[in-house]
């Protein structure tokens, strides 16, 4: 037979396992607002039966409270994190893509480029009628510098784009470190606590709010195992082994995490680069670690998209031979996926990769005849290495498959050297208002000491060296209008050289420029007005499309963000329902007490008296 | 499922921002009434209002610069064009005064002073400016049609190209009677072989007189074959056997003169003084016959005020600096402005198509007649003067004065012939003249009308492509301000719901 004041301890269970559900409840309300916040459920399990030499065998011992759960699915957290790195991964490229529309704008409002070139051409029709007059040949020259500048300004602010995708970059590596810092701590908290046989429940939500965080970043792989007892494989200890793998690699193993560092790029892959563009690399292995590959999603990765991406024109080819010259060998490509200078985006200086290892050289030329390059390394290579070697393949920085700064950059690069040229020959042709044979009109201003580049060595095949005075040189940023034009407009060429004393009023060259407008192909098949078409369809296409999808993504993140909310939220009428519930129980159980506390004294005190 | 309070108050939220969206796009549209603000967001619009704007911009430069420049350009050439007209109308009625009415004195002595002063005019028009760029010169806008200002440096090699239709009648005279001074001359008399004597020649006139000196290599004349030969080569049959002309050109005319004008049948005489080839009757003959094209090279050196530069009407070479020559092409030069989408108008009118340069000299040639005329008669009256005067009131004297009364009033008889004549010719030349000036005002007036039609179209166009850009980018106020109306209804009815859905829980209740 139990103790007669059994029942006591009975409802003192009950009074127990009530008063910390209603803590439970409590502390769901306070935190109903807390983000990452899990619901948490005292659960209720009826205490060992006791047994009982009686006829009526074993008896309840009450409730007991084994444990808090905190309700929570993760098969959701699994979805949102998905998600959320398409999400990141839209939002960074919708923002930087419309950023790099600002400058494709033309309207009343904002003079664009095709308002720009249509003045440049309305004054050069103005100068057919009146060649020899001084006014009209510095109003043609006033707008060709507006028109130089357009390219130069829009080419900074690329570059400026670009140096601020640098720095977010290098921000957002911070924030994955300390992020993945933040877990090895909590794993570390979280098992020391689970150890014992308890749950951790708010440092595991702290720890799902930390991937949210993540998950925007970069795309992420969650994987919890549970650690079996070594000597009894069946007894679960409690323990638990917490992986976090970004794009594929390990960042955090239980305890031990990774960190990334961003080093800058000694030399630039694209020739219209900005310096010190970093590239990640893991800090205790070296290795690189690519954000920009097709398949991952995230933040960083549209950054770096943005950042390099080069519509997956990057230079390659196929090694012919390795030769022994100068300082280092010369490698001669053969095969080139770039055949024309307008197309040139390889730095005069940098690293080239020839079967998947890194090399420096120091310049390169092209032969267009055979249409080979030969670029000369800095260091001579071992003799089993120039056996090797060719036939393989080589390239110039990474193909990504997006239209990104370099790409853009290429573009403006491609239609100012060609409209240059043909500006130039024709502009050649004749002689200025002195009977001086014609400059080239529009020249590359180096930036480092103020000389100008004239194209002395352009060659009508297309052959040139990175170091010599071709229109390679010649990029959107040094763009500009001959100064000795600039200052004398007698310099300008209108008319050829019999022409001089014969008739200055002659309209062949002048007629002969303004061709250059529409009829001349001068840009992807167009004319030079399809410019700034071309490139709107380029971007406007990738930014609707960025929008749509971000649009889509947002949409299927609240989706599941919702279907997590009805698993984990507090639902504060259930909570008061609830509160309710217990209420009443907790004093139903203190009624018993009351109610037992009087059979005990009418038993002790008024029984057998 | 499941629905927990915060879940409601989270799509309350994420539904009003999308509301809010709604009404700040169309805020937006509302104040620029443009259908995108950004190309991204419809990207054919975009570029269909690139294209459109190309166009206008295109055409506004047409309509508003390139259509009113030739259109000054024509008017100052209508203008000058019109002053011609004028001027070569009222040498023309010279001419015929000249030719039909017998004139007095006055007469003579008014035509030659308004003949000198429309000499200078004529050319004087082709002058003309627009902005500061000569009209009449072609290309060579920053040269002038005539030289300014007397110049006896400036020296020209100039090849003129003549033909048989250059050729024409002039009569020389001889025997000029000169006033007896003393009574010994006038018993002199004057006997029948000092009469004043015509002669008649076949001559070709070039543009300039007062030239330098010329082989017979620089006249050349267009065989059969096409070839330039020189004359020396030119050959024709006399009397059954072929001749070749005899090339004349280091003869002086004041020699000639002296000399009673010989010039042999087979004979070509050039005189660099008064810029004249005089040409022998069978050679003149053989020309006319054959149609012969000529040419020839000579030099000038001192032009005088209004003289025509040559390098507006010759292939020519300016050999003033001997080491530099500078070479001019006569060519056809026009100016053309683009006026419309794909259509060039030509503005300018070249001088050597209106003034021919022939009219100067034409013009120099009448004066010339009528100097000689007036110098006759005043001959005439001065011994007819004489013979009243005491002095030679003899017989021996007055006999004598009758001779040379009779040779005076032959001279000048043979001076009003002439110059009947040649004001006769200059009827017909002038007439000619004034025809060309007609011509190119006509072709003027015919262009300038071309430039009206095309300037209205371009005005049309205009409106036209406004019209279209108008309708591509632009959105109608009205319909913005429905959708702007019912978004905002939505925005309002979105933040009623969520104020009553997030408003009560159960906890109020208990």
């Amino acid at each position: 037979m139990p103790s007669t004041f059994f029942g006591l301890t009975i409802a003192g269970s009950a009074l127990n396992s009530f008063h910390v559900a209603t803590n439970t409840i409590a502390n769901n309300i306070s935190n109903v607002n807390t983000k990452g916040y899990s619901r948490q459920e005292a659960v209720h399990v009826a205490a060992e039966a006791m047994r009982t030499n009686q006829r009526f065998g074993m008896v309840g011992t009450g409730v007991t409270t084994p444990e808090i759960i905190q309700k929570r699915d993760f098969y959701y957290d699994v979805k949102y994190w998905d998600a959320n790195a398409k999400v990141g991964r839209y939002d960074a490229e919708h923002y930087y893509m419309e950023q790099i529309e600002d400058y494709l704008v033309d309207e009343e409002g904002a003079k664009g480029f095709s308002t720009i070139l249509n003045e440049m051409f309305a004054a050069l029709e103005t100068l057919k009628g009146s060649p020899e007059s001084l006014d009209s040949r510095k109003a043609f020259i006033g707008k060709s510098q507006n028109f130089v500048s357009f390219f130069s300004s829009m080419s900074a602010g690329l570059t400026q784009i670009q140096n601020d995708l640098n720095e977010e970059i290098a921000a957002q590596v911070e924030d994955i470190n300390s992020i993945a810092q933040k877990i090895a701590l909590l794993n570390k908290q979280i098992n020391v606590i689970e150890l014992q046989g308890t749950n951790a429940n708010e440092l595991r939500d702290q720890r799902a709010l930390l991937i949210d965080q993540l998950s925007e970043r970069v795309s992420v792989e969650v994987e919890e195992t549970e650690v079996p007892n070594s000597v009894f494989p069946d007894m679960y200890t409690g323990a638990t082994n917490y992986q976090v793998k970004i794009n594929g690699h390990t960042l955090v193993d239980n305890f031990e995490y990774n960190t990334l560092k961003y080093v800058p790029r000694e030399k630039k892959i694209n020739q219209s680069d900005s310096e010190g563009l970093y590239d990640l690399y893991w800090s205790d292995t070296d290795m690189p670690f690519s954000a920009a590959g097709s398949g991952f999603q995230g933040r960083l990765k549209a950054l770096f998209a943005v950042r390099d991406g080069n519509n997956a024109e990057a230079f390659q080819g196929k090694v012919l031979s390795v030769d022994p010259g100068g300082r280092g060998d010369v490698v001669t490509i053969s095969n080139p996926s770039i055949t024309d200078i307008n197309h040139m985006t390889m730095p005069a200086e940098g690293v080239i990769t020839i079967n998947y290892t890194e090399y420096r050289y120091t310049g390169f030329t092209y032969d267009a005849e055979n249409q080979t390059y030969q670029f000369q390394l800095n260091k001579p290579l071992s003799t089993a290495l120039r056996e090797d070697l060719p036939g393989r393949t080589v390239s110039i920085g990474q193909n990504i498959d997006t239209m990104g700064i370099p790409y853009y950059q290429a573009q403006m690069n491609n239609f100012v050297r060609e409209f240059a040229k043909q500006f130039n020959e024709l502009h050649k042709s004749g002689v200025d208002l002195n009977g001086d044979d014609g400059i080239s009109y529009f020249v590359a201003k180096n930036e480092a000491d103020g000389t100008e580049y004239s194209f002395g060595d352009h060659q009508a095949n297309g052959s040139m060296d990175a170091f010599g005075d071709s229109y390679y040189l010649l990029t959107a940023s040094n763009f500009t209008v001959a100064g000795v034009i600039a200052k004398d407009s007698n310099k300008m060429v209108t008319l050829e050289k019999k022409d001089l004393d014969d008739g200055v009023a002659t309209q062949e060259i002048v007629t002969k420029m303004l061709t250059l407008k529409s009829e001349a192909v001068m840009f992807r098949g167009g004319g030079a007005d399809s410019f700034l078409k071309c490139l709107i369809n380029d971007n406007s296409v990738d930014t609707e499309k960025a929008k749509l999808f971000l649009k889509n993504y947002e949409n299927i993140r609240e989706a599941v963000e919702t279907r997590r909310m009805s698993i984990s939220g507090v639902d504060e009428d259930e909570e008061a329902l609830d509160m309710l519930k217990f209420q009443n129980a907790y004093n139903l159980a203190s009624r018993i007490i009351q109610t037992m506390s009087e059979m005990y004294n009418r038993l002790i005190l008024e029984t057998g008296v | 499922m499941r629905v927990t309070n915060s879940m409601i108050s989270k799509n309350s939220m994420f539904n009003m921002n999308n509301n809010k969206i709604s009404v700040d796009k169309l805020n937006n549209q509302m104040s620029s009434q443009k259908k995108i603000s950004r190309p991204s967001e419809d990207p054919v619009i975009a570029i269909r209002a690139l294209r459109l704007r190309s166009n206008l911009s295109e055409l506004n430069q047409y309509y508003e610069r390139n259509i009113p420049d030739a259109q000054s350009w024509m008017e100052v050439t209508e203008g000058a064009l019109t002053n011609m007209e004028t001027i070569l109308g009222d040498v023309y009625k010279k001419c015929v005064q000249g030719a039909h009415d017998t004139l007095t004195e006055e007469d003579r002595a008014s035509i030659l002073k308004d003949l000198q002063s429309l000499r200078q005019q004529v050319y004087a028009e082709g002058n003309a400016e627009c902005i500061g760029r000569s009209v009449f010169t072609g290309y060579k806008t920053n040269s002038k049609l005539t030289f300014l200002k007397d110049d006896q440096d400036i020296t020209y090699e100039i090849s003129e190209p003549i033909s048989y239709k250059n050729i024409e009648e002039k009569r020389f005279y001889s025997n000029y009677v000169e006033l007896p001074g003393s009574p010994a001359e006038v018993q002199a008399g004057v006997p029948m072989d000092q009469m004043p004597q015509e002669y008649t020649f076949n001559r070709i006139r070039l543009s300039y007189e007062g030239l330098g000196d010329v082989d017979p290599k620089d006249i050349t004349f267009t065989d059969a074959n096409g070839n330039q030969q020189s004359l020396e080569n030119f050959s024709f049959p006399v009397a059954g056997m072929d001749v070749y002309t005899n090339v004349t050109t280091d003869k002086s005319y004041d020699d000639w003169v002296k000399e009673g004008y010989p010039v042999g049948d087979n004979e070509v005489i050039f005189f660099k003084e008064t810029g004249e080839m005089i040409l022998g009757k069978n050679v003149a003959d053989a020309m006319g016959n054959n149609k012969t094209q000529l040419g020839i090279t000579y030099t000038k050196k001192g032009f005088s005020e209004g003289e025509l530069r040559p390098e507006h009407y010759f292939d020519c070479k300016n050999i003033t600096d001997p080491d530099h020559p500078i070479e001019y092409t006569k060519s056809n030069q026009e100016i053309k402005f683009t006026v419309a989408f794909n259509q060039d108008i030509v503005v300018n009118t070249q001088a050597s198509d209106v003034l021919s340069s022939a009219i100067g000299r034409d013009v120099d040639e009448l004066t010339n007649v009528v100097e000689a005329a007036i110098a006759a008669h005043e001959k005439v009256k001065k011994i007819k003067s004489m013979k009243e005067e005491a002095q030679y009131s003899d017989k021996a004297s007055q006999d004598a004065l009758d001779q040379w009364l009779e040779a005076a009033e032959k001279e000048a008889s043979y001076a009003d012939d002439n110059l009947q004549k040649v004001y006769a010719r200059g009827e017909t030349n002038f007439q000619k003249y004034k025809n060309d000036v007609v011509l190119a005002r006509t072709d003027l007036g015919s262009r300038e009308s071309r430039l009206l039609l095309t300037e209205n179209r371009m005005s049309n166009q205009q409106a036209t492509m406004e019209k279209l850009k108008s309708r591509n980018e632009d959105k109608e106020l009205s319909d913005i301000i429905i959708e702007f109306t019912a978004a905002y209804n939505a925005y309002q009815a979105s933040l009623q719901a969520s104020a009553k859905a997030n408003g009560q829980t159960l906890l109020n209740y208990l």
